[in-house]
């Protein structure tokens, strides 16, 4: 579905559950899944997109309002008149404020960036998790990703013994 | 966990037309955990830190992130991920005993043992294998004979797995003793898309070797693809190449320290070899260590020269009038703080012992320690803790210690 609101393209993003997103065309392109819907010429109608339910969807159009770049009047770009350094910074503050979020919406995320195809959205859901368990120990580790631990102890043991240098 | 599973839908619903088959299959898979799908997870496990023991303990949470952690096409992607390597430490020359010792600069558990960088030496009593530096990985050294101021050959050697490339010969036509003063550096020239630098021994490279005697300054580039040596190259000089100092690489040209101050500049795509004069205003072109070549913001040439205890940082730029010179980029305060109040005066000297281009980070040597010093944030590192040792020259050593 394409309409037009003061000038700028807008296409329907639907979840599942049924929810219906309005956004310019743009922002829905930050996904390069459906950059190349569009370009493919297959999104003449509203876009389902599976799996993603409307809470996550909600976020993923919030991060790629936020990160598309932006015009203004004259139809310069925005980076022309804001210094790249201070948007740079902005962006880096409002990542942060964005991802803190519980563990179950971070894996959402991670799970919506990676079929939505956005790279940006990817790294920061990514890096947050590796940060998040970087310094943790490894019963923390698997606590925190529910991941269980299926090395019989002499193995766990052989691994530690191969590179014992690692876990000094 | 039960918030995280997402109920299976049908995603051939009418509102999915227009689906690519392939982005269907994509999305119709997604009622799997991220750390579930081996796919997403890889994704997560390449922003594991590039710090040598990241991966290690990473593989010990369960079998299958060891299974991902340590295959070869994941590594390639790990080193691809994060680009610049780590720097793991600096191999140190002493030029006394003529040893080279690798000494970590990370903490524990990401310090590298120095026997775990064993730099080859020589069997034969007679020779020496003179460690030249590193980069891209890759170490050169030159094998030193006792009656010969000439090498007799020259080896590439890759710390991380021990290997070395064949014995290389001297180019030939170089025979006699009125060659003086060898330097030497190796360049990876794999221009594969996507090849990070830091596992290069497999791949093509560059050897170039530096030398000159009364009259002039030649040098010649051995190529391991045609696996021969180039022409040699001369340019009228009476200064002295220095030994001591690696040389900076920009572009596709290298640039040697002459002792004195003046540079060597080589473009090993042209085949030229040029001049640069020293900046004005160098008052200890005697001291050799007093002067270190810097690769500074937008791939310029800089040096630093220090004098008493301050150093002073030239760039060289071009004036208003488009003529390229060297320009006083910024002058540090003099660094008596390295040194305790109870120093007498003249025990207070710095050398500039080494340099970390990717980092612009020089290493200076003192009668109280060692330092780390960056450049541009200024800021000073006492690593006198690790390493102390006065009388040597410093190489820095990046890799992906995977």
């Amino acid at each position: 579905m394409a309409t037009r609101e003061a000038g700028k393209k807008m296409i329907m993003l639907k979840s599942p559950d049924g929810m219906e997103f309005e956004v310019e065309e743009a922002v829905a392109m930050e996904s390069q899944t459906i950059r190349k819907m569009i370009e493919d010429d297959c999104a003449d109608t509203a876009i389902l997109i599976p799996n993603i339910n409307s809470k996550i969807l909600s976020r993923v159009i919030e991060y790629c309002n936020k990160h598309v770049p932006t015009t203004g009047a004259t139809g310069a770009a925005a980076s022309d008149t804001v210094a790249p350094a201070a948007l740079a910074e902005d962006l880096k503050i409002w990542d942060a404020e964005f991802i803190k979020v519980n563990r179950a919406t971070r894996f959402d995320l991670i799970q919506a960036a990676s079929y939505l195809n956005i790279k940006g959205l990817l790294d920061l859901t990514s890096q947050t998790t590796i940060d998040t368990i970087s310094d943790n120990s490894l019963e923390e580790i698997r606590s925190f990703l529910s991941t269980k631990n299926d090395y019989l102890p002499e193995e766990e043991q052989t691994i530690r013994r191969e590179n014992q240098w690692a876990f000094q | 966990m039960a918030q995280l599973l997402h109920e299976k839908r049908n995603p051939r619903s009418k509102l999915a037309e227009g689906i690519s088959d392939s982005i269907l299959s994509r999305l119709a898979s997604s009622s799997v955990l991220p750390l579930d799908d081996e796919d997403l997870l890889q994704e997560i496990l390449l922003r594991l830190p590039p710090q040598p023991s990241s991966l290690p303990r990473a593989s010990l949470v369960c079998p299958c992130w060891r299974n991902i952690l340590s295959n070869h096409k994941f590594l390639c992607r790990f080193r691809k991920h994060h680009q610049k390597p780590p720097l793991l430490g600096f191999f140190a020359r002493c030029l006394i005993s003529k040893a080279t010792v690798f000494t970590s600069v990370l903490d524990s558990p990401d310090c590298i043992h120095a026997g775990r960088f064993l730099v080859p030496h020589s069997h034969n009593p007679f020779k020496e294998l003179r460690f030249m530096g590193c980069r891209h990985g890759l170490a050169v050294l030159l094998e030193m004979s006792l009656h010969s101021p000439m090498p007799t050959g020259l080896i590439v050697w890759d710390p991380l797995n021990g290997q070395q490339h064949n014995h290389l010969t001297m180019p030939p036509g170089l025979n006699g003793d009125k060659w003086k003063c060898w330097n030497a550096t190796v360049l990876c020239t794999n221009v594969e898309d996507g090849h990070v630098h830091g596992d290069c021994f497999s791949s093509p490279f560059k050897l170039v070797l530096i030398f000159n005697r009364d009259t002039d300054a030649s040098t010649c580039v051995y190529e391991s693809i045609s696996g021969v040596w180039g022409d040699i190259v001369s340019v009228v000089t009476k200064k002295v190449i220095s030994a001591l100092r690696p040389s900076i690489l920009i572009g596709n040209v290298l640039y040697w320290l002459l002792v004195g101050g003046e540079v060597l500049v080589h473009d090993f795509e042209r085949q030229s070899l040029g001049l640069i004069e020293k900046p004005a205003d160098t008052h200890n072109g005697h001291v050799e260590l007093s002067y270190h070549l810097l690769r500074i913001e937008d791939n310029g040439l800089g040096m630093a020269i220090v004098s008493e205890l301050t150093i002073k940082l030239w760039e060289r730029k071009s004036n208003y009038d488009g003529v390229v010179g060297w320009v006083l980029l910024k002058k540090i305060a003099p660094l008596d703080g390295l040194f305790p109040q109870t120093m007498p005066s003249g025990h207070m000297w710095i050398f500039l012992v080494g340099y970390d281009e990717e980092a612009n980070v020089i290493v200076l040597s003192t009668m109280s320690g060692m330092f780390m010093l960056q450049l541009d944030s200024m800021q000073i590192r006492d690593f006198s803790m690790r390493i102390n040792l006065r009388h040597s020259v410093i190489y820095p050593y990046r890799n992906f210690y995977t």
